[in-house]
């Protein structure tokens, strides 16, 4: 295998994990948020 | 209530002050770079100063390449069809390096009119192609398009 | 149309609206990008100069245009926001600003990947690199402004004048390599008959392309909800909504 592919790989590595873990991360601010609007509705 | 706006506003006004000094520095390195390299026809026309830190752009004439003795040292001339000007390179070269490549090079021009370059590096031109299609094109007359200067080398 | 546009500048209309496509995005974004880099990775042929390395492209260029692209519809976001006033442009310009900081740190990051193996270096000074670092800056500093003051009406107004002045940056990248000797090569020609790249190289670029733009209003709506819910947690209809479910 060429060299070369350790910098292929290494580009689409870093864009996959910023990529899926911005979605990730948003989903779960979104449950997050629901949880603290629910306790101060139950307050 | 009033210290924590205080914080607030010393906090906006260093990152502010952050931001506008990472622009000056951003636009400060663009006007120093404007001319990235200098093109062989400037170094003909002698105006190009002496023993300062500069570039050079070019292509690299078809068997211009003279590997030293040492086996480090590389000698080669660039052309941008309008003059041409040797260059000296003590150290490993990019892999993209090869007769006809375009290639920038940073160093100070000594008084014999070489470059004694520190960098050497590869520019690479927006063509794609598989190497079938570049064989192809070659067979077919037209050049190699990275051979084919280009108004900015 | 008008009508619609108004229609939707409400957040609770937005947020349903919005809901309503998040499959869809979500499902043409994940086959997108299967199929691009399926196709880009294994299928298209290895250039004739740079070897493997020229596959970094379709990860390179579509994040590259993603945060030039984002910065305008900040950009436009925030001159909505400071004329209309309405809250839906205001939080388009905060959560642009993440999202297009994170395209163009992407866009640094596989430039310099590939930088290694084809120029020989990581990082140059270079007009088209300093030009799109100043853009990451650009994009820190809305972040900065919108998250650092308090009132976020206010805070939406500072952010959104510095997205607005902030757009001359775009033409200055996108031509920095036609005005000024560059070490970064000439923008590519994808439109004409002739494009700079050989069909079967085109068209996973494409595709990767038309990905990361559906990722991106994906990313975008899933933000956009959050903070709708963030901002409306006292009214009755988030109220009612987060009680439902």
């Amino acid at each position: 295998m060429d060299g070369k592919w350790m910098f292929v790989w290494g580009s689409y590595g870093v864009a996959f994990v910023a990529m899926v873990f911005s979605v990730v991360f948003a989903s779960r601010r979104k449950k997050k948020l629901a949880r603290e609007i629910e306790e101060s509705l139950e307050e | 209530m009033r210290a924590k706006r205080k914080q607030r506003l010393i906090f906006v006004t260093i990152v502010l002050l952050g931001f506008s000094a990472a622009t000056a520095l951003g636009v400060y390195a663009i006007q120093k770079n404007k001319t990235y390299f200098h093109t062989p026809a400037e170094f003909a026309a002698g105006s190009v100063p002496q023993d300062q830190l500069i570039r050079v752009g070019g292509l690299v004439v078809e068997g211009s390449v003279n590997r030293f003795d040492d086996g480090v040292t590389t000698e080669f001339d660039l052309t941008d069809t309008a003059g041409t000007v040797t260059v000296r390179y003590k150290g490993l070269l990019p892999d993209l390096f090869r007769e006809g490549q375009g290639i920038v090079a940073q160093g100070k021009l000594n008084n014999q009119g070489t470059i004694v370059a520190q960098e050497v590096l590869a520019k690479h031109d927006e063509n794609y192609m598989p190497p079938e299609v570049a064989e192809a094109l070659k067979a077919s007359g037209a050049s190699h398009p990275e051979n084919i200067p280009k108004n900015n080398y | 149309m008008w009508a619609w546009f108004h229609k939707l500048s409400s957040p609770k209309y937005y947020y349903e609206w919005a809901g309503k496509w998040l499959p869809w995005l979500a499902g043409i974004t994940v086959i997108l990008m299967v199929v691009g880099l399926y196709w880009g990775l294994v299928v298209a042929p290895t250039d004739y100069q740079q070897g493997e390395s020229y596959r970094i492209i379709y990860i390179h260029v579509p994040s590259a245009w993603m945060s030039m692209f984002v910065y305008v519809v900040m950009a436009v976001a925030g001159f909505v926001a400071l004329v209309w006033k309405t809250k839906i442009s205001e939080i388009v310009v905060s959560e642009c600003a993440v999202i297009g900081a994170m395209f163009t740190a992407l866009a640094l990051i596989t430039g310099m990947l590939w930088g290694k193996p084809t120029w020989g270096t990581y990082w140059t000074w270079d007009a088209r690199l300093t030009s799109e670092l100043i853009l990451l800056f650009l994009y820190f500093g809305v972040i900065a402004l919108y998250s650092s003051i308090e009132d976020k009406r206010v805070a939406a107004k500072a952010a959104s004048m510095l997205a607005v002045v902030g757009v001359v940056n775009i033409p200055i990248i996108h031509f920095s390599v036609t005005w000024w000797n560059s070490l970064h090569q000439p923008n590519m020609d994808i439109i004409s008959e002739n494009p700079s790249m050989d069909p079967s190289m085109l068209w996973p670029l494409l595709v990767m392309a038309t990905a990361f733009k559906i990722y991106f209003v994906w990313l975008l709506f899933i933000r956009i909800r959050n903070e709708i819910i963030s901002r409306e947690r006292t009214t009755n209809w988030v109220r009612k909504l987060i009680a439902e479910s």
